[in-house]
């Protein structure tokens, strides 16, 4: 199932080739691809900055997968925000951007041959009771689905949270 | 919480700052911020030998049991 993308993009290009073939035109499948792929290239150079969170966030960008998770923690939202930046150094995910004033955190997980990457935006808010809430969300930087890529990000970097825990 | 971590008062009788003592027991700030306000989940005991190693202490005076009241 994680050689999806791979497969997906292979039978695009193989697409892009049968079209070409049978219209005699090169241009014109080309331009067909021209807009995803564009996207694409868009999306690699603006995912590192927290400035266009909303971009990737946004529900209307529906061919972005994206999951939401939250969690709660009982230590503060300042000390939390260190702490986070610490797992995520010592984790798979790399470190892309963060906002202290606003408690933003943003990551990523590596392009590769499989996959283009995911973009991880985490946000610490503090609660009334003095607790923190730690909203989480990834998403993918192109194509409709995750293949369970987003799904796995929050499971690694809960369980690397909570082994950090353990001090 | 039950347990109680008692760093900071050891820590001021040592007259010693977080800083320092991360420097000398190999454990990040924050890690020690966060056991210092007893939000730890556990304690290895490679660190608690290490932090009493460095502050000349006991774990008695790291480490209490306080009884939590059902109110």
């Amino acid at each position: 199932m994680n050689r999806a993308p791979l497969l997906f993009t292979l039978f695009f290009v193989l697409l892009y080739k049968v079209i070409g073939h049978y219209t005699g035109n090169t241009w014109l499948p080309l331009l067909v691809f021209v807009v995803p792929l564009g996207l694409l290239i868009f999306n690699l150079i603006i995912r590192k900055s927290l400035r266009y969170k909303s971009w990737f966030l946004r529900s209307l960008n529906f061919l972005l997968e994206r999951k939401s998770y939250s969690t709660k923690s009982e230590i503060s939202a300042d000390l939390l925000f260190d702490k986070i930046i610490e797992v995520i150094d010592n984790s798979e995910f790399h470190l892309l951007d963060t906002e202290k004033d606003s408690l933003s955190i943003l990551c990523g997980t590596s392009t590769n041959f499989w996959t283009w990457g995911e973009n991880i935006y985490i946000q610490i808010e503090t609660n009334e009771d003095a607790t923190a809430s730690i909203q989480f969300v990834s998403t993918t930087l192109f194509g409709g689905a995750s293949w369970k890529r987003n799904q796995n990000n929050y499971e690694s970097f809960i369980g690397s949270f909570e082994a950090s825990l353990t001090i | 919480m039950a347990i109680v971590v008692n760093l900071d008062v050891m820590l001021a009788k040592r007259k010693m700052q977080v800083k320092e003592l991360s420097a000398i027991v190999g454990v990040s700030v924050v890690n020690l911020s966060i056991l210092k306000q007893s939000k730890a989940k556990a304690i290895r005991f490679s660190t608690l030998e290490a932090i009493c190693k460095a502050l000349d202490c006991q774990p008695s005076d790291i480490l209490e049991f306080v009884e939590e009241t059902n109110s």
